[in-house]
């Protein structure tokens, strides 16, 4: 039996095997691990869990649900051990789904006209995957470019206040 | 000799077993070995436990003396309610639609239209069969025109667990909404063999036609997933949000989330600066019932969000601009996109809340050639003919042809509510001067400044939404604080409109 504090509200949590009782109403719990997040389906509803590392969970955490932020605390024991796993993955496709295409292999293209306002990296510099390369300005908006994939940056094709056009490369990648 | 009643139940289970044995215990292995369950197991999965009700299981192919035949149909329950379902079977003759196969399908959908059920069609089949001959495609054309018959009356879900290919995509084409599982779905009109026999070119199932593909490039498939158990568990999750049929609402779904529940970080997520990205779902997330929200179409035509949510316990569907996409244009897939999805909740009774932040339509040759105007008509048309209710919030920028097609008060929106920060006008700052002051800032020692300077002004003279609400184009400007409150009380005022079109055949949608 534990009391957990989220989103403003306290709850009686127990664990028991798959289902979890909060304030005395009992759901059948099943988690999905994922590599981004675990998609955890309580009764009819799933949600998208992203947890900190196993060795920093503890009270006062900072967890996300549904892509939404939250500060987990609990006194007590959760007890009764994580529901079991399922072993499939969860996470849906992810990235991509933007037309212009590089000709470059490796290449970032410009999904839109515009210029380039700054640049967050240089030739040489290892980057993971989501992060931010440079910042396009087009259609009035700082459009953030981040790399598609983890890697290194082999070389910036442009450089700061240059005009660019849809489809044209600006970072290559390796 | 006449045969007891003990001989004649024996044989009766005989032959249940034998049904439901499929294609034998070897290739039921080899289905498992592909990572794919069998049409049974899926079945099983799907519904809610023990609902299934077989039907047909004792119907054999033309001219055999025994069956099981490649589909199993029948009918079940998802959440306590009726559903109505076909699954090819793989390990029978490699799932392919015979005559039988046809008749089967086409009996289950007979009856999911006539009692108002949703019904949901498992796929992994590799095409029409090709003994049976011209058989097999009246199987295929029967299933389109039953298809189209029963779009907009209940709700039809298209599950891609296995190869689609050829004739058998556009069943579930015609289709509500198309799941696929990654790694083992794949949709297309031709093959890979055939591509390379006729152009030349070189390409894998996967690339061509795979999940990932369809949830991204193509639009085809609206949820890309990973594992069966999981797909299966989304399919059930959307029918949640979603009436058995068109004369029906949404299930109501009890919430404690308080109608009233102010959410201080609705004042920071949208930046002052109007040219700084954010998620318009960070907006969703603390305005829908306990941050649940079921987006559709994810990773296709970013630049527009939409998806499924409840508010105060009733489904809602939602439209929203995603500027940190594309900047959060307008372009031709998003348009299709969301005037889809827009059709899709008015067909099934579900308002539409529209979150609005626009710079624009996309300008330039390629969205031009692809037919901008005809696609972005396609969004105009979806909401200006939608009946529900429809409420819309302006959070910050509202341009032009843009403003008008987000759910405005002139195609007949009915709430509509802008953030204080809010901008209606017929473009952009920077542009209005461009036009307005042409010759000044021509003449200008430095044009540039001279046009920022314009421009602030511009801004600050028509940059708000006092303008619009003046005319009562924009119905209040609100706390954006209070924007949950605002929603769910207007919903409640809406419940029961009942707006009508005038009576025609059908409209004519741009297409």
């Amino acid at each position: 039996m534990a009391t957990v504090t989220i989103g403003g509200r306290t709850y009686e949590v127990e664990v028991r095997g798959d289902t979890v009782v909060v304030d005395g109403e009992e759901f059948p719990v099943t988690i999905a691990r994922g590599d981004a997040y675990d998609t955890v389906t309580a009764g009819a509803v799933s949600y998208r869990v992203a947890l900190p590392d196993e060795d920093a969970r503890e009270s006062g955490m900072a967890i996300e649900v549904d892509h939404r932020p939250f500060t987990l605390e609990y006194e007590g024991r959760l007890g009764g051990g994580p529901a079991r796993p399922t072993p499939r993955a969860s996470s849906a496709a992810a990235g991509g789904g933007a037309p212009a295409v590089s000709n470059v292999p490796g290449g970032v293209a410009a999904q839109l006209s515009g210029k380039v306002l700054r640049i967050e990296v240089q030739a040489g510099d290892a980057v993971e995957a989501g992060q931010l390369l440079l910042v396009l300005e087009a259609m009035k908006m700082e459009n953030e470019i981040n790399a598609p994939k983890a890697g290194t940056v082999k070389e910036v094709t442009v450089s700061e206040g240059a005009q660019v056009s849809e489809g044209e490369t600006l970072v290559i990648l390796e | 000799m006449t045969k007891t009643v003990q001989e004649r139940l024996a044989e009766l289970n005989e032959r249940k077993d034998e049904a439901r044995a499929g294609g034998g215990e070897r290739r039921v292995e080899a289905q498992h070995g592909r990572g794919k369950l069998t049409a049974r197991e899926r079945i099983e999965l799907l519904l809610d436990e023990d609902t299934f009700e077989e039907i047909d299981a004792l119907v054999r192919p033309r001219g055999a003396d025994r069956g099981p035949e490649a589909v199993v149909t029948g009918w079940g329950r998802i959440d306590g309610r009726p559903v109505y379902l076909f699954s090819y079977d793989f390990t029978v003759s490699g799932g392919s639609l015979s005559e039988t196969v046809g008749e089967k399908i086409l009996k289950v959908m007979d009856l999911a239209l006539m009692t108002g059920a949703p019904i949901i069609g498992i796929q992994d089949s590799g095409g029409a069969r090709i003994q049976d001959g011209p058989e097999s495609l009246r199987g295929f054309g029967e299933m389109f025109a039953m298809n189209t018959l029963a779009s907009g009356v209940v709700p039809q879900i298209s599950v891609i667990m296995g190869p689609c290919a050829g004739g058998a995509v556009y069943s579930p084409a015609i289709t509500d909404f198309i799941f696929m599982t990654s790694g083992t779905g794949q949709m297309y009109i031709t093959g890979p063999d055939v591509i390379r026999n006729v152009t030349g070119e070189e390409i894998d199932h996967e690339t061509l036609g795979g999940a990932t593909i369809h949830a991204t490039r193509s639009g085809v498939a609206h949820f890309a997933i990973e594992g069966e158990e999981e797909t299966l568990s989304e399919v059930r999750r959307l029918l949640s949000y979603l009436p058995s049929n068109n004369a029906e609402d949404p299930p109501f779904f009890p919430t404690e989330h308080p109608t009233h529940a102010p959410e201080e970080e609705l004042l920071t997520i949208v930046p002052d600066e109007p040219n700084r990205p954010y998620d318009v779902r960070d907006i969703i997330y603390r305005i829908v019932d306990d941050a649940d929200f079921f987006e559709v179409h994810e990773t296709f035509a970013q630049n527009v969000v939409v998806g499924f949510a409840r508010m105060g316990g009733q489904t809602v569907g939602f439209v929203g601009n995603q500027p940190m996409h594309l900047a959060g244009v307008l372009d031709i897939e998003a348009s299709r996109k969301a005037a889809r999805f827009v059709r899709t909740c008015d067909c099934f009774n579900i308002p539409i809340i529209t979150l609005v932040d626009i710079p624009g339509y996309l300008p330039g040759s390629s969205q031009e050639y692809g037919g901008i105007i005809t696609h972005g008509a396609k969004l105009l048309f979806a909401y200006s003919e939608a009946t529900v209710p429809k409420i819309a919030v302006v959070l910050r920028k509202a341009y032009g042809g843009a403003y008008l097609v987000m759910s405005s008060k002139h195609l007949r929106g009915d709430m509509n509510f802008a953030w204080p920060a809010a901008e209606v006008a017929v473009m952009g700052p920077e542009q209005a001067v461009g036009i307005i002051n042409r010759r000044e800032i021509a003449e200008a020692d430095d044009p540039e400044a001279k046009r920022d300077e314009l421009a602030e002004d511009f801004s600050a003279r028509f940059g708000n939404p006092y303008i619009p609400a003046g005319r009562g184009f924009v119905d209040d400007v609100i706390d954006p604080r209070e924007t949950r409150g605002k929603i769910i009380t207007s919903l409640e005022m809406l419940r029961n409109k009942a707006d009508r079109n005038p009576p025609k055949k059908h409209g004519n949608i741009p297409l």
